[in-house]
């Protein structure tokens, strides 16, 4: 099954893949190598939001969540950017217990947009 | 023509990049806001495409120089930011961007910018 027949299959997809192909302007080569960059760098950024949720420490979530929402941005992956965006909010409001259960709800989905984006990159669209 | 890019998302540098080409410019990348400052004073580039956030020196830091330094102060700088933040927006507008835009940016928009920041052919937005 291609991604994007994947995609039309699960009306609760975690990625968009028509509207990230147009951010590519259609190039499904560009959009994996997008792909791979991202899922190279994950770990990173995961790891930074898990480190500054450990240290309870607001400013450093913030940013982290940030970067994360920003590389998100780039594959109209709605599900996990919200997570992260909500992530980022609370921390910049300093409600940390929240930020932990939103940390939380952000690493399940990026648990959901992980095999997604290794569609990409395995059988571009 | 060559484009500054500064920003340390790597997908969405890679994203600029391949698209830039594809439209015929020159890409020179910066991963955070001394390389930004470093290599604008160095490869003078036709216009610069800055994060606002940025590790080692801020988007901020960056743009405060490019428009306060008499070798750079002339090229137009369009900033990206995924902050929503009303007093960020201004301090971005006081620093002299020649233009602002949210991320994830609208990528039409911002090439439609970018042309029109460099007097290009709008609607193609490519070098000649």
């Amino acid at each position: 099954m291609s991604p994007e027949e994947w995609h039309l299959a699960n009306d609760d997809s975690p990625l968009d893949y028509a509207a990230a192909l147009r951010r590519t302007e259609g190039d499904a080569g560009l959009l994996s190598d997008l792909a791979r960059i991202f899922l190279d760098d994950c770990p990173r950024l995961i790891a930074k939001i898990r480190t500054a949720v450990s240290n309870a420490a607001p400013r450093q979530i913030e940013h982290a969540a940030h970067e994360l929402k920003g590389c998100l941005g780039n594959f109209s992956a709605a599900p996990a950017f919200e997570a992260a965006e909500k992530l980022e909010m609370l921390a910049r409001d300093g409600q940390i217990a929240d930020a932990v259960t939103a940390a939380g709800q952000l690493e399940a989905e990026l648990g959901r947009l992980h095999p997604a984006l290794e569609r990409l990159i395995t059988r571009p669209i | 023509m060559t484009i500054l890019v500064a920003d340390d998302d790597k997908v969405h540098v890679h994203l600029l990049t391949a698209l830039l080409k594809k439209r015929g410019f020159s890409v020179s990348i910066a991963y955070d806001g001394l390389q930004a400052w470093s290599t604008a004073l160095r490869s003078r580039p036709e216009a610069i495409i800055l994060d606002i956030h940025m590790p080692a020196g801020t988007g901020f830091e960056v743009l405060r120089k490019l428009k306060t330094s008499t070798k750079t102060s002339q090229i137009p700088v369009i900033v990206l930011s995924g902050s929503v933040n009303a007093d960020e927006i201004v301090t971005i507008e006081t620093l002299g961007a020649d233009r602002f835009l949210q991320k994830p940016a609208d990528l039409e928009q911002l090439f439609d910018a970018l042309g029109g920041l460099l007097n290009l052919t709008r609607g193609t937005n490519e070098v000649a």
